[in-house]
């Protein structure tokens, strides 16, 4: 290809532009990682008396408590200085290999995250897909001029759950479908008589469980997905080409969908691009209410035990998966939006 | 129009999704079993209701168990459904007892079998796996022999090289964990069910302190020598392969499955003590143990016949379960409904602290508490019984506690009563004035910190106690904290004051071990160094009369359980301790482990004590040999 070509210039524009927001990418994720790794050790704490806290919650003892948080110590490292330290953690993270858990002991925190974050993924992905889904239908015909004062005032409803912290929507949820009409499960992800495989039985039973969890997400999430829409619908409908449209005599559901919905979404994919690397997080009171073992229980429980590497191991993969995010979508966006330029200047 | 159309056909296909996702679900538990008729268990009209302390009419002996099913296709009725006690665990696919398993998961009660079951309310050491423990005169040579015919469920037999395995395996690495390390302690395989146990000090508490199964995590499981000398890392262990018919014990079920929130165990057939014929197989085909969540989940599956056995819940949290349930029942019929704890609860001092290593300080504090109102609000009003001691209240203890009153020492220290000019004459010797509303000692108000770890009738009972003593003029304040920066606290004598139960240490019947967790023998040279456990002096209690209590609970340690010449040196000691008051006492604590008998019926209660109601101990074992199924 010839300099000076245009599709030379744009490529070569495209990589710096790469480039410079992998680099942006790396950056975050070392600083993330490096405040999960500082943060916890601020407390003072010796993280491992992470491993008695299971015998102290059952009123339990051991002999030679100190002697067991001393070899602890030595297996984990903690002994050794802060910044040997810091150097090991850096280094296992680029090695995919975040070590053991404390109060996990002897299981991996790789072991612990990979038990967890099948169902995490598949209970959020779903739900804020939904929510996204639902969301931007609702928030679009909101701001549609042509929409129905009624069904705009039906429409308004589920917006006034949006206030309501997921975690209290879900205790309104389990009240009423579990304990009082029984028709879901209260607890769990699947149910232990069911064995776990492709069968029909099986995901009956994971969607069961995972139908009053995802539904307290879809509701808590759509609102935010439902105003941004909103506010661009307005924008968008008193735009030119919505004119055109109307003067062309296309279809109300041709304008809708193609003209109006079409001509908003961008910016709301950046809301479902962030919502999605947050996936990793998971709803962490949701899943405790619910007690459904996924990303957001282990983290909870990491955090109640002291449990230095799990922390960080979650912690870091949700920052990964964030600005993982946060990256494609900035190499997407100038494709979705050509007012969006690779190059720093466009003169 | 057409939108509308849309959207309603959208909403359409989101109800009919969630309807199919409804009865797609596998609905087993409750469609092919049936609940049998609550009706068949109910009282008839004009039975009187039973008193409790009554005993129950001798009951029926249980059927002879049918060995015919396959426990796999067990009904929901031949289940026993039990609680998980810690909850969501960390890693369900670990069964080392001594790293990491959650062992209130069924490895405790029903996957492994302990050598003694200490039933806490006779005291006695009742022979299981083993059949008996001797000692010498002079408590120096125990000899432990086990049964004949004990198995692993691999078919090998128990011998005592596996219980000599065990023994240096925790002597020899330091990150298993158990109640005991047996330190100062010299095992010997003597031949194939004799071990014989050498120790460098005379322990007339050996075979208590060792093989009790009072508590859960004290209890001593014996591992198979032949699969866990073949481990390089014992500490790494996880015990777990199911396709190799792992993990191996020789409890009465073997594991079935696991997910991340219940353990499935199945029946063993071919138990080594039914084949014995000791003791009959158990009834229910399969046990599941569950981790529900929260109150109210338990409280839901327990009202819809989910579980039968729930653990540690609250008062009133159980009296509406049962409002609503006649199925359900827990230890008494009245408050404070559950067994009492081993583990009282006490107001303690961090003795390191020169201002509260001063015993008129303490005694100040303890008669400006008015220790009802405290144990009102703690416990919701449901009668919690005050502590008259630091020694949980059951029968064989509190004839301790009675020799205290006879030798004058409950009126002549009188912990237990608020009395303002008391606390002021105390507060007084130790240097403190009253200055308007404030208790000041050189111009300094006199504040206490008082920490706990979270948890809710703690947090309670912390509360209270801080704004009795700041209304009585002490800048108190309440520190909650997380368990594992409160043992951090705890074992590095980090605290001011903290609510906990530092003389839990197993005692049931000879007051010896409550007694030692003050002993100085657990002090580190450095005062700063962490002690070696939670019942290890925590308080630092270090006075002379600490020193002098120390020797005589060292006294005590070589005399037998339960002989005669204990009441006096009790007595002894415990003059010493009153004086200095190193702890104030404050509650007894009932756990309520409520029980439905909708599935099945026979849970120990007060009425039919066999055996204490904690479902987290091995003892559970009893209670599985005892349940039948209801109807």
């Amino acid at each position: 290809m010839i300099a000076g070509h245009p599709r030379y210039v744009t490529k070569r524009l495209m990589q710096g532009y790469i480039g410079r927001r992998f680099v942006r990418m790396l950056f975050t994720i070392w600083l993330g990682a490096s405040a999960i790794f500082f943060i916890p050790r601020f407390g003072g704490n010796d993280p491992a008396d992470a491993v008695l806290g299971g015998l102290l919650a059952a009123g339990g003892t051991t002999e030679g408590a100190d002697e067991l948080i001393t070899a602890y110590s030595e297996r984990f490292g903690f002994d050794d200085p802060l910044l040997v330290q810091y150097g090991k953690y850096l280094k296992n993270i680029v090695l995919f290999d975040n070590g053991l858990s404390i109060s996990a002991f002897p299981a991996s925190v790789d072991e612990q995250i990979g038990r967890a974050l099948p169902w995490t993924i598949g209970l959020m992905s779903v739900a804020i897909l939904l929510s996204f889904l639902i969301g931007n239908l609702i928030g679009a015909l909101l701001g549609w001029p042509a929409t129905k004062p009624l069904t705009r005032a039906i429409l308004s409803m589920p917006l006034f759950i949006t206030a309501i912290p997921a975690f209290m929507v879900g205790l309104i949820l389990l009240w009423l479908f579990s304990f009082r009409l029984q028709w879901l499960p209260f607890s769990g992800a699947y149910d232990p008589d069911v064995a776990p495989g492709w069968n029909l039985s099986f995901i009956g039973s994971v969607v069961k469980h995972g139908f009053l969890p995802a539904v307290s997400v879809i509701l808590v999430r759509l609102g935010g997905f439902a105003l941004g829409m909103r506010g661009m619908m307005i924008t968008t409908a008193g735009q030119d080409y919505m004119l055109l449209a109307e003067a062309k005599g296309l279809s109300k559901r041709r304008k809708f969908f193609r003209y109006g919905v079409r001509n908003t979404l961008a910016p709301q994919l950046t809301e479902l691009g962030v919502a999605i690397g947050s996936i990793a997080g998971g709803f962490v009171i949701v899943e405790r209410v619910f007690n459904y073992p996924g990303l957001g229980s282990l983290l909870f429980r990491a955090i109640l035990t002291d449990d230095f590497p799990l922390i960080q191991g979650v912690v870091v993969y949700l920052i990964i998966g964030v600005t993982a995010m946060a990256f494609l979508l900035d190499i997407a966006y100038p494709l979705i939006d050509p007012r969006i330029s690779y190059s720093k200047d466009r003169s | 129009m057409r939108i509308r159309k849309g959207l309603f056909r959208i909403f359409v296909m989101f109800v009919a999704l969630a309807l199919i996702a409804v009865a797609c679900g596998d609905d087993s538990s409750t469609a092919d079993d049936p609940a049998p008729d609550p009706d068949a268990t109910a009282p008839e009209p004009g039975d009187p209701d039973p008193e409790p302390g009554d005993p129950d009419p001798e009951p029926e002996p249980p059927p002879p168990p049918d060995t015919a099913k396959d426990p796999a296709e067990a009904t929901r009725a031949e289940t026993l459904i039990v609680d998980i006690d810690s909850g969501l665990g960390e890693d369900p696919e670990n069964f080392n007892p001594y790293s990491g398993a959650q062992r209130d998961a069924g490895l405790s009660q029903v996957l492994t079998d302990p050598l003694f079951l200490l039933n806490i309310l006779t005291g006695e050491l009742e022979p299981w796996m083993a059949e008996s423990i001797e000692s010498n005169s002079d408590a120096t040579q125990w000899t432990l022999t086990l049964r004949d015919g004990v198995q692993w469920s691999d078919g090998e037999a128990v011998t005592a090289d596996d219980v000599l395995f065990t023994v240096e395996m925790l002597q020899t690495v330091p990150e298993l964990s158990a109640g005991t390390k047996f330190e100062g302690v010299e095992a010997t395989a003597v031949n194939d069910r004799t071990v014989r146990f050498d120790l460098t000090e005379s322990n007339q508490r050996f075979a208590l302190s060792s093989f009790s199964t009072a508590l859960a995590s004290q209890a001593f499981f014996v591992v198979p020598e032949h699969i866990w000398s073949t481990v390089d890392d014992i500490a790494t262990f996880k015990n777990y392969d199911p396709e190799g018919g792992w993990p191996v014990f020789s409890g009465p079920y073997e594991l079935d499955s696991v997910t991340d929130t219940s353990f499935t165990y199945l029946r063993r057939n071919d138990w080594w003590a039914a084949e014995a014929g000791l003791v009959q197989l158990p009834q229910p085909l399969k046990v599941r143990f569950v981790s529900f969540g929260g109150e109210e989940q338990k409280l839901a599956a327990m009202d819809q016949g989910d579980l039968d056995w729930a653990t540690n819940i609250s008062p009133g949290a159980y009296l509406a379960l049962r409002q609503g349930n006649e199925d359900v029942a827990a230890w008494s019929e009245n408050a404070p409904f559950g067994q009492l704890d081993l583990c009282p609860r006490s107001l303690e001092f961090n003795h390191n602290n020169p201002i509260l290593a001063d015993a008129n300080l303490r005694w100040g504090i303890a008669h400006l508490i008015n220790r009802e109102a405290v144990i009102d609000v703690g416990y919701g009003g449901f009668g919690a019984p005050p502590s008259r001691h630091f020694m949980a209240a059951y029968p064989a203890l509190n004839r301790y506690v009675d020799l205290l009153d006879d030798a004058g020492l409950t009126d002549k220290y009188p912990f237990a009563i608020t009395d303002d000019s008391m606390a002021a004459a105390r507060l007084g010797a130790a240097g403190y004035v009253k200055n308007g509303d404030n208790w000041e000692k050189d111009g300094q108000r006199l504040s206490l910190k008082i920490s706990n770890y979270d948890d809710p009738t703690i947090n309670n009972l912390v509360k209270i106690l801080v704004e009795q003593l700041t209304a009585a003029g002490i800048d108190a304040s309440q520190d909650t904290m997380q368990i594992p920066d409160f043992i951090d606290g705890l074992l590095k004598a980090g605290f001011e004051a903290y609510v906990f139960f530092g003389s839990c240490a197993g005692s049931t019947v000879d007051p010896w071990q409550a007694m030692d967790s003050f002993s100085v023998r657990h002090l580190p040279d450095n005062p700063e160094d962490a002690v070696g456990g939670f019942y290890s002096n925590t308080f630092r209690w270090s006075s002379d009369n600490a020193v002098a209590y120390g020797d005589i609970v060292s006294e005590i340690n070589t005399l037998p359980v339960a002989d005669p010449k204990i009441d006096d040196l009790f007595v002894e000691a415990m003059e010493l301790w009153l004086e200095d008051l190193p702890e104030i006492p404050l509650a007894q604590h009932p756990i309520i482990h409520p029980y439905s008998s909708r599935y099945w019926t026979g849970f120990p209660n007060e009425n039919d004590p066999y055996i204490q109601a904690i479902v987290a101990a091995p003892t559970f074992a009893e209670v599985l040999m005892t349940i039948r199924p209801a109807g």
